[in-house]
Parts: structure tokens; sequence; C-alpha cells
């Protein structure tokens, strides 16, 4: 296996900066997002954009002019957006992610030990850069905004935490790249059956518990249907972002396209992984892209007291129950 | 649940429901109430559609011994009211609808007629168009009532404030009768 | 744009909806002051889309406005002429021939569909469903392509005229409409079939936006509104016109007096429509489809017809020229926009957009604007003749 402590420094930033890192997530992360807004047009019976859509976008949005409104925190306003994109950055920076292209066990990682727990912390923090955004414009819309992503992020970050941890008691290691390479040597998790059990047959059941709960948890992060409702168009023009134009909306969308390459890759790493080439990884991000338009496409949106109840209701009881779960197969009690 | 809401998701994935219009264009349907056209063969200048144009797309100016009917298409509301009065079928409206252009010159169609020149005074007051037309409609009326052409250019040659002199108001009469006299 | 703004005594602050705002489709403000997510008040200000329509209607000769009252509301612009047209028909005192009643009844069944129809897509995308809003859109299209069958245009269907229509309907024609509306047939019952197996939905619409019955007899509301709030009042069926009383239908009256009865009543009228449509085609008589007539006499006539929205009132006076002295239009939605705010108090403002869309306001009806004067800090409501005084002194 090669380990990245032997490359030199070079490398490592080239492989920061262009493949897989910045550059190539950039790319992907715009390509998937297409993927998403095409996919949700063809099940609406509209034609979609073209590819290069994402790219359009944002170089429109870096060519606008930047106005920051006179009654905002301006330096609040505009510390948001970078605090934004520098957390999405080193999310992106700590996954594990198989580099060739050819049946290989080569993969790139910076990670270190309790790492998840930092990438569990920082795609929080990406949330609260952009409730801070909302709170520091002082325009109504964007106060509603923010206040209704608080309740939001406390709805479902708990459950979200659960899952993961869940996933990383099963592996006996709070580390990225372990979970990667013990799912390279047993399988995907989910399909994940404990040895010398009696109660193997259920392990299965309680790995689809903690990948639901973990759906539904990273569904309001990518501002997908029903739990959009911090950026309803209807309501509040477009939440905590209403008051940013020009290169600093330019900068949270960026952070947007990052977690578009960001969170999949998360699931499939977790859930889905056991990859020796980059082709089958990106294969298997395209499919949770679609299984998120598929919720998109059928769901309404929540209204937000109504979305939070549903996540104290339903979701986080199913969170503990598969986090009793994992751990117990975990430490071998059943 | 929502089985139906997913049936027709995925029944919409065969195809969108938008063509790729300019690339491919839809045929508008029978009697589709385009752009108006004149007929320049069929139209006799008589004005009956600038009187009735709601918006005043068309306009009408009579200058030196020219007729000329203006008709602008940035005016126009397509609703066909040209064409149901039009005693001639002189305009109509097309299936055409894509009229959109860089120029205001574009938009703008003149017809122009020669006018009539009165016999007695010279000033110029209907189209020859009309006048040929109206000729030709009451051509079977002289026939039966046995009046001649010439007799009737006499009288109809005449600029209205011509016709309604004291010197020619007795043969106007005579015509007149002759015109409504029963066999 | 207002900034935050947090009321001293009850830490409450307002937020404005309007007059540029994506839940609107045309300009209106609406303040809202909010208590967290709760409104405990409501201003509602028309008159952002004035346009003097009837100020140009007493220039204009009777036949020129038939085609600028067309103009008034792009949504309901049959039932607009309609009424005129029937107006003055009472003013002259003519009856227009069966065949053009049955054929203005079918163009105005028409109207309430694709008015219908397209108030379901603004709905659903205001609680956010837009598949659905897309996929209503996509069928409303059939009904258009009748439209452009049957009058040549899709909106603006310049088909009324003083005294009958100006279009007859072939018979295959007649066939054709029938097949295109078994796909709306099916369309519907897909839809009600996706409405009511969706508990989002149901969690969104059902005991929101309550008008209870006094209230809104108290508001005279009108249309749809009125019915959900089990005040049974059709101008079909209490002051026939056209041939509403020779075919068979019903009225749909709820008494939930919330949102989803709303939607309920308007999708009953989408079905009783169809069935008026086949029934006035098949029933379709013989004969002329207009008559002629001289001239406009002097006197008053007023006239009212059942838009998709509620009662359109025309009212006429002529002084014996071709040019009316005056035409007074009151449409339904300047009824029913002020009912709105004893909708929306005790609401959270997540709720405010499908309340003020469940009257289906269509804002093209106004008579009132507000100056604000920045510099004397004051706000004051002028009637349309101070306000022509004012800015010709300033030129």
């Amino acid at each position: 296996m090669q380990i990245i402590d032997t490359q030199t420094l070079l490398e490592v930033i080239l492989n920061i900066l262009v493949y897989p890192g910045l550059l190539f997530a950039f790319i992907m992360g715009s390509l998937f997002w297409w993927e998403f807004r095409k996919l949700r047009a063809r099940f609406q019976s509209r034609v979609g954009p073209p590819w290069y859509q994402t790219f359009a976008d944002l170089i429109k949005l870096f060519a606008k002019e930047t106005i920051i409104p006179a009654i905002s925190n301006k330096f609040l306003f505009v510390f948001a957006p970078i605090l934004a994109l520098a957390s999405a950055l080193v999310v992106l920076w700590l996954l594990p992610i198989p580099v060739s292209i050819l049946p290989a066990i080569s993969i790139f990682n910076l990670s270190f030990y309790g790492d998840l727990i930092l990438v569990i912390y920082l795609l929080a923090m990406i949330e609260a850069a952009e409730i801070l955004a909302g709170f520091s414009s002082s325009s109504p819309y964007g106060v509603i905004g923010s206040s209704r992503k608080v309740n939001l992020v406390i709805a479902y970050e708990l459950p979200f935490a659960l899952a993961t941890i869940a996933v990383a008691f099963h592996v006996s290691s709070l580390r990225l790249s372990d979970i990667f390479t013990y799912q390279i040597l047993n399988g995907p998790f989910i399909l994940d059956v404990p040895t010398g059990s009696s109660f193997a047959f259920l392990a299965p059941i309680f790995h689809l518990i903690t990948f639901i709960v973990f759906i539904m948890c990273i569904l309001p992060k990518l501002r997908i249907k029903p739990f959009d409702m911090p950026e309803a168009e209807c309501e509040i023009i477009a939440g905590p972002l209403t008051e940013y134009s020009g290169r600093l909306l330019g900068l949270f969308e960026l952070t947007h396209v990052l977690k578009w390459f960001i969170i999949p890759a998360l699931t499939v790493i977790l859930f889905f992984g056991g990859d020796l080439t980059i082709v089958t990884f990106l294969i298997k991000c395209a499919l949770v892209v679609l299984l998120f338009t598929f919720l998109e496409v059928i769901n309404p949106r929540y209204r937000i007291d109504q979305g939070y109840k549903f996540y104290f209701k339903y979701i986080l009881p199913l969170a503990i129950i598969a986090f009793i779960g994992e751990t117990a197969f975990a430490l071998g009690v059943i | 649940m929502k089985g139906k809401t997913i049936v027709e998701v995925i029944k919409a994935l065969k195809a969108p429901a938008t063509t790729k219009y300019p690339f491919v264009k839809l045929p508008p349907p029978e009697k589709f109430r385009g752009k108006p056209e004149f007929d320049p063969e069929k139209c006799i200048g008589c004005g009956g559609c600038v009187q009735l144009c709601p918006s005043g797309a068309l306009s009408l100016e009579d200058k030196d011994d020219v007729r000329i009917i203006t008709l602008f298409y940035g005016k126009c509301t397509f609703c066909a009211r040209c064409e149901e009065i039009c005693p001639e079928e002189g305009i109509k409206l097309t299936q055409e609808y894509e009229l959109a252009s860089y120029t205001t010159e574009d938009e703008i169609i003149i017809i122009k007629h020669e006018l009539l020149k009165c016999k007695n005074c010279g000033k110029p007051f209907m189209p020859v168009a009309q006048f040929n037309r109206g000729l030709e409609r009451i051509r079977d009326l002289l026939k039966d009532k046995g009046i001649s052409e010439d007799e009737i250019r006499k009288q109809l040659e005449l600029c209205p404030d011509c016709r309604r002199t004291v010197k020619n108001i007795p043969y106007g009469r005579k015509i007149l009768v002759r015109m409504m006299m029963h066999e | 744009m207002e900034g935050l703004k947090v009321g001293r005594k009850n830490r409450s602050f307002v937020v404005p909806i309007g007059p540029y705002h994506p839940t609107l489709k045309e300009a209106e403000y609406f303040k809202i002051e909010v208590e967290g997510e709760r409104i405990i008040d409501a201003d509602i200000k028309v008159g952002y889309t004035h346009r003097g329509i009837e100020n140009i209607a007493m220039h204009r000769t009777y036949w020129r406005d038939i085609f600028l009252f067309e103009r008034v509301c792009g949504i309901c612009s049959g039932v607009h002429t309609n009424t005129f047209c029937q107006t003055v028909e009472e003013l002259v005192g003519i009856e227009i021939p069966e065949r053009a009643k049955y054929l203005r009844t079918i163009l105005l069944e028409l109207e309430r569909i694709h008015s219908h129809l397209l108030w379901f897509g603004v709905g659903l995308h205001i609680i956010g469903f837009d598949t659905l809003f897309m996929h209503v859109w996509r069928d409303r299209e059939i009904v258009q392509d009748i439209l452009e069958m049957l009058t040549g245009n899709r909106v603006n269907y310049a088909y009324n005229k003083f005294g009958g229509v100006r279009r007859d309907l072939s018979p295959t024609l007649a066939k054709g409409i029938n097949e295109k509306l078994d796909l709306v047939d099916k369309a519907l019952k897909t839809l009600f079939q996706e409405l009511t197996s969706d508990p989002l939905i149901f969690a969104r619409v059902k005991d929101i936006g309550i008008l209870d019955k006094n209230t809104a007899k108290k508001y005279c509301v009108a249309g749809p509104t009125a019915r959900a709030s089990s005040v049974a009042i059709d101008v079909r069926k209490d002051d026939p016109y056209d041939a509403y009383d020779k075919i068979d239908w019903s009225v749909s009256v709820y008494d939930s007096c919330d949102v989803l009865a709303r939607v309920l009543v308007r999708y009953e009228e989408l079905v009783e429509a169809v069935k008026i449509i086949r029934q006035a085609i098949k029933d379709l008589p013989e004969g002329p489809i207009s008559v002629e007539f001289d001239d406009f006499p002097e006197g008053i006539a007023t006239s009212r017809c059942e838009a998709p929205r509620g009662e359109l009132f025309y009212y006429i006076k002529s002084n014996g020229t071709n040019i009316p002295e005056r035409v007074k239009v009151r449409t339904p939605s300047y009824v029913n926009i002020p009912s709105v705010k004893p909708m929306l108090i005790d609401e959270t403002i997540a709720d405010m957009p499908i309340i003020l869309a469940s009257v289906d306001p269509c804002f093209s009806c106004t008579d009132r604007v507000t100056i604000v004067d920045i510099r004397k800090n004051r706000k004051y409501t002028v009637t349309f003749e101070e306000l022509e005084q004012k800015f010709r002194r300033k030129r």
C-alpha cells in the first residue's frame, strides 16, 4: 500500500490542489450538481441545463458587482463565506479517495486519528457560516432564514453524528482511511455481516437504518427537498444568502459545489466503499446523486416546525436504535 | 404512500414536454391569428381597416395624389378586425408569429394607392382601385337600367364637393332617378 | 427596503413582502409584522399595477374597448370581454342567438379550466412541490391548444363581439376538442391521486388560513374563496347568463373554511367544467352566431359573470354616442385580497404565501395609490384625481 508520508512535498501539494484535491473536486462537484439539476428537470418533463451550467454560473458570479449592505456587520458579512470555504476545503483534504485509474490500492489521504470527528464538526461549521451570513446581513429575510437554519441544524446534527459514529464503532476506528481500508478488505459496509454472531442476520437491518438516518440528515446540507426551508425562495427570497451578490455569493456557491463532491464522496466512503479505482468511486457517487434527485423530486417542502418535529419524532429514535445496535455488534455483545 | 407521484415522475423521463425551438418549429393550428398582410392586387385602399383598428396599428395618409396606408406591427394586437371588415380580402392574417427584428423599419408595411383626381377641380379624392372595383360591382346593375358607363363616369368622377354644386345637381338627380326606377 | 426594526414592547419586526418578491406574480405590498414566526398584523396596499384602463375606455369607441378590456387580465381575459359584451347587449336591448350562447359558455369554461390549472401549479410551487407544478402546467398546455384551435390565440381570444361571437365551431373541431378533453380528464384524475396520496401536502394546507363564514360574509368575498367557507354563491346559478341554465351542472361548496377547502372547491370546478363543455358541444343548436344592431342608446346598464376568481361586475353609462361616458369594472380580486388579512393573523410566516395564493389574487384592478414622503416622513393615500393634479403641476 502506498502511504502518502513518503511522497515529496511537491507531490502532496499537487495532490491537494489538482488531483484529487481542489481542481478535481471542483470539476466533479460541478458535474454532480449538473447531474442533479438535469435529472430533476427530466423528471419534471423539462429539458434542463447543459453540462457547463455550473461553471457558467460561477464565472458570472465572480464577474458581478459585490454589494455589501450599509446596515450589515461588514466584518462578519465578508468573513462568513471565507469561513465556509475554508471548512469545506479542510474536509475535502481529509477524505480518502482512491486515485488510480487501474485497480490498485492507492489512496490519497491526509487523515489522522480522530479526523471523523473533525469532518462532522467542519460540515456543521459550513452551515454555521451560512447562519452567520444571514444574521450579519440584518435584513428581515436573512434573519428569518438564519433562524430557520438554526432550528434545522439543532434537529439534524445529533442524528447525523450518531449515524456516522455508528459506522466508526463498527469498524472500531475513528479514522477515515481505516474505514476505507476496512471496506476494501471486507466489502461495503452496508452489506457487512459480522462473523461469529448468532444475530448476524440483524446486522444488515441496522446498517440499513444507519444509512437511512444518514441520508435524511444530509439532505438539508445540500438544500434538497423536503428540507430546504432555509432557502425557501417563495417566502424569504434566498434565506441567509439574500443580501449576498457578486464575489461573496460566488464564494458561497463555490462552497456548495465542493459540498456536492464531498457529501456523495463521504456517503460512498462510509457506506458503499471497497473501491480500488477512481472510476468505480465516481460511478457510485453518481448513483448516490441519483438517489438524492429522486428524493427531491417526489417531495414538497416541509414547514420549519414540521421538519423539526419530523427529526425529533422519527429520525432521532432511529438513530439511537441504529447506534445501540451497531455498538452492540461491535462490542461483541450479540 | 406516493405511488402515483413516483410512477408519473418516471413516466416523465421518456421525453421532455418542450421542443427545441427555434431549431424545431411547431406549426400553429389552422386559422391561427398571425401577422396581417396586404394583398396588393385586391386591396382597394378604402380605409375601412384603418377606421376599425382598435390599437391604431393601421393609419392612413393622403399625400399629394397618393394614399399611403401604413401598418405598424409594433401596435398590432392581431385581433383580425381588419380582416373581418375588408370587403375585398385585401388584408389577411397569416400564420406567421415570428416578428422580432433589430430595426423598426422592418415592422412597418406600407401600401400605396394612386388617387383619382376630380375632373372638375383636380382634387384627388378616391383611390383608383376603389373606383374601378366599385364600377365593377355595379356593372350588371347599370346594364339592367340601361345606363352607359360614360354617363355614370361623368357623375362619379367628380369629388364630393363638385357633385353637390348647383351646376351638377340636376344631372346627378337624373342619373339617380334612372337607377331607382323599377321596370 | 427596511432593515431589521425591532419593536421595543413586543420584540416584533416587520417583514416586507413586496412590491418585488418572488412569491408575488405582480407587484403588491404586504407589510407583515411578525414575532418570531407568528404573524401578528398585516397591512395590504394595492395600486402598483394601476394602468388607467377605465380612463382609456372613456376615450375610445365601444368596439375598440372590447379589445382594451380583454387586456385587463391575462388569465381571465375571456370573461372580461364576455361581461362587457353582455352589458352592452343589455344597454342596446338585444338578445344573442342560442348558438352564440353555447359557444360563449364553451369558451368561458375552457378559460376556467386553464385558470384553475394555472392556480394549482402556482400553489404547488409555493409549497415547494416543483415536480407537480411542472406536470400540471404541462397538462395545461392541452387546454391552451384547444383554445388556440377554437379562437386563434392562446390568450386574448378576441372571440366575443356585440351580438354574439366571431368564429364558429365546425364538427371536426368539436371532435378534436372532445379528444383533447379526454386527455384533460386523465390529467385531472392523476392530479387528484397525486394530491391525496401525499401527507406532506395535507400538512401544508390543512387547517391553515381559516376564514369562517361570518367573516367571509362581512368581507363580501366572492368565488371559490366564498364557496370554501360555506357561502354558497355562484353567479352562474343565482343569475344565469349564456347557456348555464340549460346545462346540467352543480355548484361545489365546502365548509372547512381552510386552504384545503379552496383547493378542493377548485378541483371540483375543474371536473364540472369538463362536463359542461362536453354537454355544450353535444347540445350545440344550429343557427347564426351573431346579430346586428344599429345604435347605442342613452342609459345605464350593468351585468355580471362568474370569473374563475369570483363575481365580475361591469357598469356602463352611455350618453347616446358611440363612446361610453363611464365604464366601471369591479373584479373579484378586489374583494378577495382584503380578506387575506383575517386569514393571516396568528399564522406563521411560512404559511403566508400559500394563504395569499389560496384566494387566487389577480392584482389587475386598483384605484388607489399611496405616497410615501420621505422628506416630510409621512404616508398618505390619494385618489387618482389628486395624483393627476399633483403631477400636472410639477410639469
